[in-house]
């Protein structure tokens, strides 16, 4: 049976699992490290995935001798941990292999910016390494999202709501309504096209998308048109 | 294309982050059309096997458009990221996920109830990496690279197409050069073995048509200084050329007219001054109208750090 205290620790996971999972940069990995480190973070989570090379270990704990994993969140940073560093069960202390490590967190300051430090020490049977130290950092704000569709029916609020679904911010508009000013406000603009023959919209309509710096993701047929109108080789191939 | 891919950039940040990507894989044998060919995400071509990843739940109805990746076709453009390829009937080299500058091409259905777990963490992790191309410049396109004239060469011998070789080729030069063509795969291996590396296109309306969009002229200049046209070490030689007189310097001349894109070009001529400063920042892109041209991430790297107000450009 499941006990209390698994409970908020599992609706936590979920929670998470429905956040925006933002990518977080790895700075300064030192180059002898013998493991491999990627990081994502929402507002109410910072996540660690490791793997560590095969003979080579990191401490879960004091256990006398190597130096406990331990993440740090700096004062710059405009969050801060609401609890303790979350860690893969280990019955002698160390940790091997694939896991990962986390930590809760809460936004403490105006902005959404993560600064942490995450400090381990690499051992292997003979010998250890000296402690070693890398950089996080990201956004954790929401991404916002403009799909922009053929027509806006089932299928197209099924992709919006799997976005949300996934921690995007997700707004739905239409080859035919799409504004410049909309592009720009979003971090991303998804364009969305269905099989060539069941286009809900003129392909011109779809080539005349705004010119924006806001990124463009094109996809499928209408894809291939709006890139291609937008003045990029990328699509010339085209056949 | 329809609903699988190849060839896919595993280490790449979009099957990586922040959704770790896990896709259903299916191996087939090496298809007829992919024997003896290589491509961008095949650089030594296709072994025994193609391991194939599912990015759809099933075929779509209507094939997706084949986007043509080939080395050179338009994958000369700075930065550009070719990272997995449809599954084509037609040809190995058939871009479905791929990024120039701000702009992603994603060749597959985003409807969640035909995407597979494996293409909704893709994705997700597209959106994600794009967020940080805001405003990146790339090189814009104003002609096919002259790759596309040996597609018909393949094309034409693995599937007896011959109205490459009699009609969309010579169809695609300027009036001069397809005098200078001999419609027999024999003459087609051998005007392309002497005639490709100088082949340019993008200067002029000459070099636009109605139903060939590319026309492409040889240039004899490059030609008779047996300098193609887009080497470095031709650019050096023109450069070397340029301030001298007769025949060849004046060749030499026309080429760096004809090649540098003249927005960066020395007003004064003083080709070893404007090398010194242009030498690590420029590139030749035939698909950007065959110029050599200032190297766009360099550009864009500069345009970031003035933003973050860091010193700019060393010119």
């Amino acid at each position: 049976m499941m006990s209390h205290l698994r409970i908020p620790a599992l609706l936590l996971l979920l929670v998470g699992a429905l956040s925006a999972q933002n990518p977080v940069e790895v700075v300064d990995l030192p180059g002898n490290a013998p493991l491999s480190l990627a990081a994502v973070g929402t507002p109410e989570s910072l996540r660690l995935d490791l793997v560590v090379n095969p003979d080579w270990h990191l401490y879960a704990r004091d256990v006398g001798g190597g130096v406990p994993v331990s993440i740090t969140l700096r004062e710059e940073s405009d969050y801060r941990a609401k609890g303790p560093i979350i860690l893969p069960t280990s019955a002698d202390g160390t940790l091997t292999g694939s896991f990962s490590i986390s930590v809760p967190l809460e936004r403490v300051g105006k902005g959404t910016r993560l600064e942490a430090s995450f400090a381990f020490m690499a051992c292997d049977p003979l010998a250890c390494l000296p402690p070693m130290s890398v950089t996080l950092r990201g956004d954790l704000a929401p991404r916002r999202v403009l799909l922009v569709v053929g027509a806006i029916e089932a299928r197209e609020k099924g992709m919006a709501d799997f976005l949300r679904s996934r921690g995007f911010v997700c707004d739905l508009t239409t080859y035919g309504d799409v504004t410049p000013a909309a592009c720009e406000a979003h971090d991303v603009v998804l364009a969305d096209s269905r099989l060539f023959g069941q286009l809900k919209t003129k392909i011109a309509t779809a080539k005349a998308l705004p010119r924006t710096a806001t990124p463009i993701v094109a996809v499928g047929f209408l894809g291939t048109e709006l890139i291609e109108a937008h003045g990029l080789a990328m699509t010339s191939g085209y056949i | 294309m329809d609903h699988l891919g190849h060839g896919l950039a595993l280490d790449h940040a979009i099957f990586r982050r922040p959704f770790p990507a896990t896709f259903e894989w299916t191996e087939l044998p090496r298809q007829k059309e992919h024997e003896g060919f290589t491509s961008p995400l095949h650089p030594r071509g296709v072994g025994e096997t193609l391991r194939l990843a599912a990015f759809e739940t099933g075929k779509p109805e209507v094939p997706n458009p084949t986007l043509v990746a080939h080395e050179g076709f338009f994958t000369d453009v700075p930065g550009f990221e070719n990272l997995a390829e449809g599954h084509s009937a037609k040809v190995l080299g058939s871009l479905s996920l791929a990024r120039q500058g701000r702009y992603f091409y994603w060749g597959y259905a985003i409807d969640p109830a035909r995407m597979t777990a494996g293409a909704k963490d893709t994705l997700c992790n597209v959106l994600h990496y794009m967020i940080g191309f805001r405003g990146e410049e790339t090189v814009p396109f104003v002609c096919k690279t002259r790759e596309s004239l040996r597609t018909f060469t393949w094309l034409g011998r693995e599937t007896g197409y011959r109205r490459g070789l009699e009609e969309h080729i010579p169809g695609s030069l300027t009036p001069k050069w397809r005098e200078t063509w001999v419609p027999t795969w024999e003459g087609l291996d051998a005007w392309m073995a002497k005639h490709l590396p100088y082949v340019f296109s993008g200067k002029g309306p000459e070099h636009a048509g109605e139903r060939y969009k590319t026309i492409y002229e040889v240039d004899e200049d490059a030609m008779a200084l047996g300098t193609p046209n887009g080497a470095r070490a031709s650019l050096e030689r023109w450069m070397a050329l340029a301030g001298g007189e007769g025949e060849d310097a004046a060749r030499a001349r026309r080429c760096l007219a004809r090649y540098v894109l003249p927005e960066i070009a020395p007003a004064d001529g003083k080709w070893d001054v404007w090398y010194a400063r242009y030498r690590d920042r420029i590139v030749f892109v035939e698909s950007a109208g065959f110029w050599w041209r200032e190297d766009p991430r360099i550009l864009e790297r500069e345009r970031r750090a003035s933003a973050a107000g860091a010193p700019t450009s060393p010119r």
